[in-house]
């Protein structure tokens, strides 16, 4: 292929063959002399064959040099400036480098870094799309206020200098009135830990996340068994690759651990996947299981009764590692504390547990369960499990699903071994702040209402319906890259909530482009894109540690430039800020006379009394990271230096066996093994060896879970299936066609309603049809592209049919990606909205029809006129109603539907939501968790499980 | 753009011009990967030189079961395929739609994006193909060609084993590339042609023509000379390059042959047109000027062929014989007009004329070469949409004018002959082009 090979010293020019006729014309000017030009095909030198280079190496990133593919042939060079950060799409972080071309100071393109030890390079197609986001004509440039009432679309231009001082003002009245009147709402963090230390200092409990409509349900599950709550497989050196996900093609790490699931099949490993619809991952897999929604618990009880049944199970983990000792003391005090004798209750608990029942319940064959038990059994230490959303978040309950899945873990002793599952918190980088403010001395009750004790976290779902429920008042809402109104379940309650003052005293949406809940704001303030912002990112990607730095690379293309730059606005378009440097000035004003306490937490540990700066704040982490400065120092860089140029560390590649870690300072051991040590449990004896174990109350893997009996919930106190979903079968109607909507998948080319002012994202996914199977499709007379109308607890929606064997039958699926709208008085993302008209017809009953699709509008960008596409999909979660698990406190995304054919009235993209309705149904699902609502001891939630921004230890207790 | 099998040429739309993947060549041709290869997750690209027995793609090559597409084609593609199979790799094994699970493009893209403005955007819109006929009139959506467009992709449709694999994602097609400008020059160019060649037979071997006549046949060959330069311009998305085909040669494309042989050939029909004006010997023209005739009759045949990925145009002596009848039939049918004594010679040689295309259009339906878009093709001519158009030219074009030949109407017949031959060609030069290549 590649006969002639290259050298880059050109050791002669020859020049292409011409027929005289060409040159003729040429001489005479008929036609552009271009016959002079070098035969560059000539030029190339065969070397001999080698491979080539896939990146260009550091020590060029000053000045590389590339041809302009544009020009091609034609020998055009460009000179870049290359400059790392991390992509700011999903939460991956995955690391990009920045070409900014030399002459136009203007970044070009967006390439992977080959030195973020996550992505390795490579990136999915929303990185490189970066590029559109940053060019986009439509993105916010300038702070806005709200002129007339809110909501109505109708806007000023003000200055920063405004926006901070009436904000800074709003927001010191109201903490010197109460701690909880103020909170951030933020969707994907990605700074590890920045905003929290922001609102330590300012002593409010004000941080709400997206959490509890993501991975809520997977994280209690979790946390149940070792205090973590999230999985981090070992995909790369798995033998076996058990996922409740899609993860070869989307959901979570999906770049980094698609690239690790590859690399463990390459190397023979099994892929099992568990999901009734057949995703891309699913088409991989060696065993694709197509369980019926909500059942999951229940298959893999079932797997692991065949591997208790069939003794599969690593007898040494089971013994050491998990409380069986408690589960015996405690669910069968009259018996022998001895492993023989809990093997034998396990197996009488887990009697029902059979492959038929779960067989039945997931609608899959009996012996495939069997089968997979088997294998997995096999995999040993070697089996790395996954499951962030998809069941776990779907379903009623859902939280037993990762509960279950990780009893696989346990029970085969793939905990925190190669090629195992660890758990998240081992693989991933904790920042070390320098000032760290105490806990807020405040409870917010309406992100942690008192009767979800167990949830994790925020119950931010239903914030509209607690102020509805006159709970609770907002002073000061931040919404940052956070769009609820589009996102969330039940957007026409969120719509009423932003629209009344009483409830939410200011609204400031942070965001770089405009989206659906800052068209409901007092102020849109625009914040910088991945290449136009600071943050550290860190996740557990792998069986290792890294830390990167997303950074605003024109900032530092002019360090590099000899520029000196203050802000990062300075270089970012029109007056685009850094959400970093917004906190700082923020704090600094809000503080005005230094009597609030929050000014000290903004002080320069570099230079006495005066404010801190972006610079001074990561040189401070990134001087106290592992082994980092010394890596730097080789290079003869500085920690910062580092980071900059490489964008990325490996604090650890080898993070195996955690609990594992000895322990020295214990002092007291109980008859159990657990070292106590001021009358705290810190480790735990194995095998005469000290160590520190699981953060849980026994320091083991918790099969039996105290926190649950005393929470309220003693059924629930052993893994197992137990709570059926609100979408089981006998909760549906079938004779009134009633069935299961599955809105909860990604795509792999968007992501949520971040990616919509990505022109190629769009370009390449921008409809969301309804998956339908061809029976159900048959028995309504549906084909291809027809109408469906489906009607929810709350309201209906109309969209068209993707008639398909693809998905389990009794079962329609639609993607949340798409379908975002706007108004005919809103601005933005043209790309992908519908234009839309919004009509309230009555109390509560709201109303919206699509006006016109996407259509192509004239810019200085050429392709804005070339936009082909014209349906926009259709907003499906706008008619959801909120489903809170009353155990974990997720949003159940699973939703009971009833379809039919539309009148011929209702149009496609119809909505109808009554958000009375829709209230009355948060008030039923509230009193499941009211009914069972216990606080042992006052406390509002266990004191050893996770919180963010964890309040000071009394406003625990009632 | 008609040659690739691989449908991998399109239209730049900044340009304006013809581009392809190069396979980053500005980046392999300095040492790194192609950007496709380095950014992919899961390294599903590989990328090497394939003549290196130790490259990892010389080795995969060699170890793995491979697939590439179209071998039929003889191209030899150096992209090979693990793990391929038929569904992937050709488009007519699934079905096309439509609109795809995630895009919609049912109004044309890429290129044809330009024309957004010219076309409804409501998002609820019927959908169509219009991708798959995507020429001058259905870039602006005429109802016509939609129906069109819509019944044709009916008719490939039930072709396919809809229970078989699915297609969910679609690169788009580019649609018509070539509309009705190219069936318009075949035929103006057949008239041209036609008219010099049987003014040249008729005063070499049969008659004389008088001076009155053969300056109105030549100015009719001049005129339709015209249009047939006007459409290849109008063909072209650059008609500022049209000066590039002739002069900066590619000398093995008949594109540019063609060119030659039509200027030639116009520059000897004006020469024997400037004789009736200034006096000098042009007796010698008629020879020369009949063989530049019969060359630009058929030339496009071979035009055609060189559209490698269109199966039904792979036959260029059959095309040839086939232009060569048309231009002849043309050129008689205007001889009758210009000559009236040469009615009863032009008249037989239609008869013949008739008799042979009838020879040829069964050749090419009955006995068509062995390939799945050859006989997808002749499906669509013959019993599919195209049958109408193609019927009608059969009927009008030869049958009935056959019987008015006879009938002693030759007027009439001629006249029907060459609304005949026009949609012939329309027929032939659309069909092959509805078929997928991609």
């Amino acid at each position: 292929m590649f006969k002639r090979l290259y050298t880059r010293t050109r050791k002669h020019i020859v020049t292409m063959k011409r027929s005289w006729i060409e040159t003729f014309s040429e001489s005479i000017g008929l036609i552009p002399k271009i016959s002079d030009r070098p035969d560059w095909s000539e030029e190339i030198i065969m070397e001999g064959p080698r491979e080539l280079y896939k990146y260009p190496d550091p020590s060029e990133w000053d000045d590389f040099t590339e041809m302009d593919p544009a020009a091609w042939p034609e020998k055009k060079e460009r000179h870049y400036s290359i400059v790392p950060t991390t992509c700011f799409n999903c939460e991956s972080a995955c690391g990009l480098l920045a070409y900014i071309d030399k002459d136009s100071n203007e970044v070009r393109k967006f390439e992977g870094n080959p030195h973020h030890p996550g992505s390795r390079g490579r990136n999915c197609a929303k990185g490189p799309a970066t590029i559109n986001q940053i060019n986009d004509t439509e993105r916010i440039l300038y702070p806005l206020k709200r002129v007339g009432e809110r909501g109505e679309g109708k806007w000023e231009r003000i200055s920063w200098d405004q926006a901070l001082d009436e904000i800074s003002e709003k927001i010191a009245a109201s903490i010197r009135k109460r701690k909880d009147g103020v909170v951030y709402h933020v969707g994907r963090p990605g700074h590890e830990g920045y905003a929290e230390r922001v609102l330590k200092a300012w002593g409010v409990d004000g941080h709400n996340s997206h959490t509890n409509i993501c991975s809520a349900g997977a994280r209690t599950g979790y946390a149940l068994w070792h205090k973590y709550d999230r999985p981090s497989p070992d995909h790369t050196n798995a033998e076996v690759i058990l996922l409740a996900s899609s993860h070869l093609e989307t959901g979570h790490y999906f770049n980094p651990h698609a690239q690790r699931i590859m690399e463990g099949m390459m190397k023979g490993a099994k892929l099992i996947v568990m999901d009734p619809r057949l995703s891309n991952t699913a088409s991989m897999a060696d065993e694709w299981m197509p369980t019926y929604p909500g059942s999951e618990p229940a298959v893999f009880m079932a797997m692991a009764k065949v591997i208790l049944d069939e003794e599969l199970y690593d007898h040494h983990y089971v013994e050491n590692w998990v409380n069986w000792d408690e589960y015996l003391q405690k669910l069968h005090p009259d018996d022998p504390v001895e492993f023989d004798q809990f093997i034998k209750r396990l197996s009488e608990e887990w009697m029902e547990y059979t492959p038929e029942f779960a067989a039945e319940e997931a609608q899959i064959d009996a012996e495939q369960i069997i089968r997979v038990a088997r294998l997995v059994a096999k995999a040993g230490s070697k089996l790395s499990t996954h499951v962030w959303r998809g069941p776990s978040i779907g379903n009623l309950g859902g939280w037993q699903v990762s509960r279950t899945l990780h009893l696989l873990n346990v029970l085969t002793g793939s905990v925190g071994t190669e090629g195992g599952t660890s758990p998240s918190a081992w693989n991933k980088f904790h920042p070390e702040f320098f000032d760290a403010p105490p806990g807020p001395d405040a409870w917010n009750e309406l992100n942690w209402p008192k009767e979800y004790t167990l949830a994790h976290y925020e119950m931010s779902q239903i914030l509209p319906h607690l102020l509805k429920d006159n709970r609770a008042s907002l002073d000061v809402y931040f919404t940052r890259v956070f769009n609820p109104v589009w996102t969330y379940p039940d957007g026409f309650t969120w719509i009423e909530m932003l629209s009344d003052a009483e409830k939410v005293g200011c609204h400031i949406a942070l965001t770089p482009t405009w989206n659906e809940t800052a068209f409901f704001a007092d102020y849109v303030l625009p914040m910088g894109h991945a290449s136009e912002r600071h943050d550290i990112n860190s996740y557990e990607t792998q069986a290792g540690i890294w830390i990167a730095f997303r950074q605003p690379v024109l900032r530092e293309k002019a360090r590099r430039d000899g520029k000196h730059v203050d802000f990062t606005y300075e270089v970012n378009p029109g007056e685009v800020w850094e959400e970093d440097e917004f906190w700082i000035e923020l704090s600094w004003r809000i503080d005005k006379d230094g009597d609030l306490g929050i000014r000290k937490h903004f002080m320069s540990p570099y230079r006495e009394g005066e404010k801190i700066n972006i610079d001074e704040y990561y040189q401070y982490i990134f001087e106290h990271t592992d082994g980092l400065p010394e890596a730097a120092e080789k290079e003869g860089f500085t920690a910062l230096e580092y980071m900059r140029k490489y964008g990325a560390f490996m604090v650890d590649d080898n993070v195996y066996r955690n609990h594992e870690k000895e322990v020295t300072q214990g002092e007291t051991v109980n008859s159990n093994g657990q070292i106590e040590k001021n009358g705290e449990v810190v480790g735990i004896q194995v095998n005469d060896k000290n160590f520190s174990g699981f953060p849980t109350p026994s320091r083991r893997q918790e099969i039996y879970s105290q926190t649950m009996a005393d929470f309220g919930y003693p059924e629930h106190a052993t893994p197992g299936y137990r709570i059926k979903s609100h979408v089981h079968l006998d909760n549906l109607d079938t004779e009134k066609n009633e069935c299961i909507l599955l809105p909860n998948f990604r795509l792999p080319t968007h992501i949520h309603s971040r990616s919509a002012n990505s022109k190629w994202l769009t370009e390449i996914a921008h409809r969301n049809p309804i998956w339908i199977h061809t029976k159900d499709a048959e028995r309504l007379g549906l084909y291809n592209g027809d109408l469906l109308k489906i009607t929810t607890e709350i309201g209906w929606f109309v969209d068209k049919v993707w008639v398909t064997e693809a998905i389990k039958p009794g079962v329609v699926a639609c993607s949340h990606h798409i379908g975002r709208w706007r108004r005919q008085q809103d601005e933005g993302n043209r790309f992908m909205t519908n234009t839309v008209d919004i009509q309230q017809i009555g109390d509560g009953k709201w109303k919206m029809r699509t006006v016109n699709g996407i259509k192509s509008w004239k810019t200085e960008d050429p392709d804005t006129n070339r936009i082909w596409w014209r349906d926009g999909g259709v907003h499906q979660n706008i008619t959801h109603a909120v489903n809170p698990d009353p155990i974990s406190g997720a949003h159940c995304w699973l939703q009971k539907v009833s379809i039919s054919k539309p009148n011929p009235d209702e149009l496609y993209g119809d909505i109808f939501v009554d958000t009375n309705k829709s209230f009355n149904h948060f008030k039923k699902w509230n009193a499941w968790a009211k009914e069972r609502e216990t606080h042992p001891d006052g406390l509002r939630r266990p004191l050893w499980m996770g919180r963010p921004l964890t309040p000071q230890k009394k406003n625990f207790f009632l | 753009m008609q040659a690739c099998p691989y449908d991998a040429l399109y239209m730049d739309p900044n340009t304006n011009t013809a581009a392809k993947c190069n396979y980053c060549a500005h980046r392999v041709d300095t040492g790194y990967e192609p950007a496709c290869v380095i950014v992919c997750p899961v390294e599903a690209i590989v990328s090497g030189d394939l003549d290196d027995p130790n490259s990892s793609i010389a080795q995969l090559v060699a170890e793995e079961e491979t697939m590439v597409r179209k071998p039929e084609k003889g191209a030899n593609p150096n992209l090979y395929y693990i793990n391929g199979s038929s569904e992937m790799l050709n488009p007519t094994a699934t079905e096309r739609q439509t609109d795809y699970v995630w895009s919609e493009q049912s109004l044309g893209v890429g290129h044809y994006a330009k024309f957004a403005d010219e076309r409804k955007s409501e998002a609820d819109l019927d959908s169509l193909l219009v991708q798959m006929a995507m020429d001058t009139h259905s870039r602006k959506g005429t109802a016509f060609d939609q129906r069109a467009i819509d019944n044709v992709a009916k008719e490939i449709q039930q072709e396919v084993d809809t229970q078989e694999a699915r297609r969910v994602y679609d690169s788009p097609s580019k649609g018509v590339l070539w509309g009705w400008e190219v069936p318009a020059y075949v035929w103006t160019k057949a008239i041209a042609s036609g008219t010099f060649l049987m003014m040249a037979i008729w005063q070499l071997f049969l008659g004389e023509l008088s001076p009155a006549s053969e300056l109105t046949g030549l100015i009719i060959t001049l005129t339709f000379m015209g249009f047939t330069g006007g459409f290849l311009i109008k063909d072209l998305d650059r008609p500022d390059r049209f000066l590039y085909v002739l002069l900066r040669p590619q000398w093995k494309s008949w594109l540019v042959r063609g060119a030659y042989i039509i200027t030639i050939f116009g520059g000897l029909v004006s020469l024997k047109l400037l004789g009736h004006f200034v006096s000098f010997p042009t007796g010698w023209i008629w020879w020369i000027g009949g063989v530049f005739a019969i060359l630009g009759a058929i030339y496009t045949a071979f035009l055609f062929a060189q559209a490698r990925a269109r199966d039904l145009w792979q036959t260029p002596i059959q095309s040839s014989i086939h232009m060569l009848i048309h231009a002849v039939m043309m050129g008689s049918a205007v001889m009758m007009v210009i000559t009236p004594d040469s009615i009863g010679n032009m008249s037989n040689i239609l008869l013949t004329g008739i008799a042979l295309n009838l020879l040829t259009i069964g050749k090419e339906i009955w006995m068509p070469h062995n390939t799945p878009d050859t006989k997808e093709a002749v499906r669509m001519m013959t019993i599919g949409y195209y049958s109408k158009y193609f019927w009608t030219g059969l009927l009008i074009g030869n049958l009935i004018p056959f019987a008015l030949l006879l009938a002693g109407w030759q007027m009439i017949a001629g006249g029907m002959i060459m609304a005949g031959i026009y949609l012939t060609e329309y027929v032939r030069i659309r069909v092959p082009q509805m078929i997928p290549l991609s």
